[in-house]
């Protein structure tokens, strides 16, 4: 911790403020983290006026890949609001996130003006796109520049890429509203190479991103008034004499760079442990400054504890200005955007959950990168239940992300809320776009799972899975892994093939439900007919799946016999161990394991008490099981609680009749949404 | 001359008294025709679980979506009663009023024959009162976009948050005096109706409008006061149900009970506010 302090004091002490054009190029790690395959030097210039980006581009990409490449393929995200024919409005109907876009003059892209060569071979009509995905000829979010001489393996190519591009309004991850503006994707962006072809796909309504690590030294020159924060650190500053100013960031290690400019920022700063953050809030949520701080803080020492070193310096967290929630809740390297609102109580908790969320991407994302085009819920999978985890620890055990008024809601339940919605409409693993619906591509992606982890930590222990995901991380970061290479460290660290799991999980659309079924419980009855003999023990008589259980006391032959008898089905195709725990009416209870493969089971139990009731999962540590309520089952009906909640429906109908103008409660609602 | 007409009323009520059970009764039945299906729907989706147990101590919200999505053919049955119960309650309530109005109007105590005589006779003139006062209310709830008006000359189109925040509980007053307005109106003009036994709908409604109008101080003041005590007692309600939460069966008398009382209570109250009404119609009309 001292020597990353250490380190930290250093880098951020080459970060003096000097004028742009004097600035040595710094260096924040003495050795690299990651490959550093692709690494780019932007020269871009903002026209608040048009919205638009004018800027240079020189991108380094190394040939690691064993193969001779022919062509390189470049992401151009912008081009994904360039029309309503582009791939993702197709698919979205032109609502993102929820939220409309203007169809009228809210349109962005980003165009290629000139490529050249070193030498300045102008390269620019071999540019030309493609459609790896689809065959929508609308769609110009992915450009192939075949190469004029092949590349061979370790050798490097250098291209010069001058472009133009105009942000969407409002935001859709990227854009501007009012004077507000996010640049997230904005710059021609290298593909990656893997597994000898490149993987470059369009910019789906429900995709985000892959990319190669590299250094990033960006200068963005904006009104002088504005306040920057981007990826990276700040190494400079240049006011120039057109009433710009040019900022010069510089980020090591990283696979994305994002930046904002708004001249109404209002700065905060804070730190912990070894990481500087930097907060830049609208003027109108300044109160909430100490909530993000403090989730921000939390975020960064929970996963330093549990996961391991965020070895950046740094943190920058904008809060999106009214009207461009929709580039909120979104991640990039060192730097993310929250969600908040005026206003918001303490007890509801979207603030931090966003914040933890986000911070989470940053650990599952920006340093493990996976593909979020393809594997989606590796990242946002793991980071939902990050979330779900650091929240509950932060502010439970009951109603961690909203507790007013009564009120209190877990984000896990949050999460199987969700996931319950769609259990089985498609297999977790599906490429981003493929999967049935934006609703289908969400659960699988984020929330189911999430639930799947908390069931699979519940299964294996808190400290195994702890363990699992501080060795994947430390063992795949800056590496791009799959979902192979995360089942094969869970195999590894639990010392199980938990391949069982996770092709039910992961492959399938199995839904797990187990349930008790039925119980009875009836005195034994002394035996009727010829020459029947009652043997109230016979401890010879057990297998597998019935057992006949005695209390172990002697009893003489006037005691009264109960013949308890339980039945637990499987009721979907998802197969887990269970454990089903039955009570009795003297006090006493017993713990059966069942394996969970058969259709049914049945356990027997004779005994001089009666049975009670009947419970899978008694722990409750199943979450991915879609009905908790058929799991337990109880001999006599205690009815009091259903009862209880009869008695308010009835109440609160009879309030609602006679004040019918509560409703008009609900119309504060009106100031109190996101947009 | 507020706080007297609200005694007046309240002597008015306790002397009769008995008139509160019809109304309670009323409100008693239609929540029960939304409880009951729901009982069923809920009885049917608990089964034998424990589920039946826990949801004394508490609401469990797993239990609640997965009751929400499991049971949906059985709730359906419960939407069409919250959908229909509501216009069902509301012209119950209309023709209760009549009758009510009836006693208040002539001074003799309450029997059972002038109350109810006094229900038939002005039902239909009140429910006509009703459907004529619908786009007046209408109208007064809409003041609430005063507010958004008043937001978008000084603020523009794009105000902060804050703007938007505040302005947001200033619309939502402003959406409750609009209620309330158009409630007095209503009201004033069923006083009016009944002191007068006109059979002119949009005389009565004049007048009503009138009255409530020409004022506007005393009135909405005596509303308010009424209104006030009605979410006041709510929230002592509130603080006591949230006592009641072991599950055992005499917790859960208690607990009814205490619910019935509140329910009994914002009857009294409502006949409250009409004998006060009343009172205070007499006292300016005479002036």
């Amino acid at each position: 911790m001292i020597l990353a302090g250490i380190r930290t004091m250093a880098a951020l002490s080459l970060f003096c403020l000097v004028p742009v054009a004097q600035a040595a190029v710094p260096v924040i790690f003495e050795k690299p983290l990651s490959p550093r395959l692709a690494n780019y030097a932007i020269d871009v210039r903002l026209d608040t006026a048009n919205r638009t980006l004018e800027g240079t581009e020189v991108v380094t990409w190394h040939n690691r890949a064993g193969d001779i490449i022919t062509e390189i393929q470049f992401h151009l995200y912008l081009n994904a609001f360039r029309n309503n024919k582009a791939t993702l409005f197709d698919e979205s109907g032109g609502t993102i996130r929820d939220i409309g876009f203007d169809q009228d003059s809210g349109w962005g892209y980003i165009e290629i003006t000139r490529i050249a060569l070193p030498s300045g071979q102008d390269v620019t009509d071999r540019m030309r796109f493609i459609r790896p995905d689809n065959d929508s000829e609308a769609d110009k979010t992915v450009m192939s520049l075949p190469l004029p001489q092949p590349l061979p393996p370790g050798d490097s190519v250098t291209l010069r890429i001058d472009f133009s591009a105009k942000l969407p309004t409002p935001p859709v991850r990227a854009g501007a509203k009012g004077e507000y503006y996010f640049a997230g994707q904005w710059f021609p962006k290298v593909g990656v190479y893997i597994d000898g072809a490149w993987n470059c796909h369009q910019y789906h309504a429900n995709s985000e991103f892959f990319a190669d690590f590299g250094v990033y030294d960006v200068r963005i020159t904006v009104p002088k008034e504005d306040i920057v924060g981007a990826t990276g650190l700040e190494a400079g500053v240049t006011v120039n004499d057109d009433g710009t100013a040019t900022h010069y960031y510089h980020a090591e290690d990283v696979h994305d760079f994002a930046w904002a400019a708004s001249p109404e920022f209002v700065e905060f700063t804070g730190d912990t442990q070894d990481v500087a953050i930097r907060l830049l809030m609208q003027p109108d949520r300044v109160s909430l400054a100490p909530r993000y701080l403090s989730a921000a803080k939390a975020a960064v020492a929970y996963f330093q504890e549990w996961i391991g070193d965020y070895p950046f310096p740094n943190l920058t967290i904008i809060d999106p200005r009214r009207g461009a929630v929709n580039s909120g809740g979104m991640e990039y390297p060192t730097l993310f955007t929250a969600i908040g609102l005026y206003g918001m109580p303490d007890g509801i908790r979207l603030i931090e959950a966003t914040i933890v969320h986000e911070f989470a991407h940053g650990y599952w994302q920006h340093l493990v990168a996976t593909n979020e085009f393809e594997e989606s819920w590796l990242d946002e999978g793991l980071a939902t239940y990050s979330e779900a985890k650091i929240m509950n620890d932060l502010y439970g055990p009951q109603g961690d992300v909203v507790d007013v008024i009564g009120l209190r809601i877990n984000v896990q339940t949050v999460d199987r809320w969700q996931y319950l919605g769609y259990p089985d409409r498609d297999p977790v693993a599906r490429y981003a776009w493929k999967y049935y619906s934006d609703m289908s591509y969400v659960v699988n992606s984020f929330y189911k799972p999430a639930i799947m982890f908390s069931t699979l930590e519940n299964y294996l222990g808190e400290d195994t899975m702890r363990e699992i995901l501080h060795t994947y991380y430390e063992r795949w970061r800056f590496r791009h892994p799959k979902t192979q290479d995360l089942v094969d460290v869970a195999n590894e660290v639990s010392g199980q093939n938990l391949g069982w799991f996770f092709n039910q999980a992961i492959y399938s659309n199995a839904v797990l439900d187990y349930g008790v079924s039925w119980v009875s419980s009836k005195k034994v009855d002394s035996g009727r007919g010829y020459d029947f003999t009652m043997q109230p023990f016979d401890e010879n008589k057990t297998n597998d799946t019935v057992k006949t259980e005695s209390s172990g006391e002697e009893k003489d032959t006037d005691t009264t016999l109960f013949l308890s008898r339980v039945k637990v089905r499987r009721l979907g195709s998802f197969t887990f161990p269970v454990d089903v725990e039955i009570k009795f009416d003297d006090g006493e209870s017993v713990r059966e394991a069942w394996d969970g493969k058969d259709t049914w089971t049945e356990f027997r139990y004779t005994r001089p008490a009666k049975l009670v009731s009947a419970t899978v999962d008694p722990d409750g540590k199943i979450p991915l099981d879609v009905n908790l309520t058929n799991n337990s089952r109880t001999i006599e009906s205690k009815g009091a609680g259903v009862a209880k909640l009869c008695l308010r429906v009835l109440f609160w109908a009879q309030f609602m009749m006679e004040q019918p103008d509560a409703a008009n409660l609900l119309t504060i609602l009106d100031g109190f949404k996101l947009e | 001359m507020i706080s007297g007409c609200i005694r007046s009323g309240v002597a008015e009520l306790w002397a009769n008294k008995r008139m509160v059970l019809p109304f309670y009764l009323a409100n008693l039945f239609f929540g029960l025709l939304v409880m009951i299906p729901f009982a069923y729907a809920l009885d049917d989706f608990v089964g034998m679980s424990m589920m039946r147990e826990k949801l004394g101590v508490g609401m469990d919200y797993d239990f609640l979506i997965e009751f929400l999505f499991y049971g949906g053919n059985a709730l359906t049955s419960v939407k069409g009663m919250v959908t229909l119960v509501p216009f069902a309650y509301w012209l119950a309530a209309i023709f209760l009023s009549g009758g009510a109005l009836a006693v208040f109007a002539g001074g003799a105590r309450y029997t059972p024959s002038l109350f109810w005589s006094g229900a038939a006779a002005y039902f239909g003139r009140f429910v006509r009162l009703a459907l004529m006062i619908l786009p007046i209310m209408i109208a007064l709830f809409c003041l609430r976009y005063l507010a958004s008006l008043f937001q978008w000359i000084f603020f523009g189109s794009d105000p902060y948050e804050y703007v938007t925040y505040w302005g947001a509980w200033i619309k939502m007053g402003l959406g409750y005096v609009g209620l309330i307005l158009g409630g007095l109106i209503f009201d004033y003009a069923r006083i009016h109706m009944v002191l007068t036994e006109t059979r002119k709908t949009r005389l009565s409604l004049w007048r009503g409008i009138r009255f409530a109008a020409g004022h506007p101080v005393k009135t909405l003041a005596l509303a308010l006061l009424i209104f006030a005590s009605g979410w006041l007692i709510l929230l002592v309600y509130y603080g006591v149900s949230g006592l009641l939460a072991i599950p055992s069966w005499v917790v859960l008398i208690v607990l009814v009970a205490v619910q019935q009382v509140y329910v009994v209570w914002r009857m009294a109250l409502r006949l409250t506010a009409y004998s006060s009404q009343m009172v205070l119609y007499r006292r300016l009309n005479t002036q």
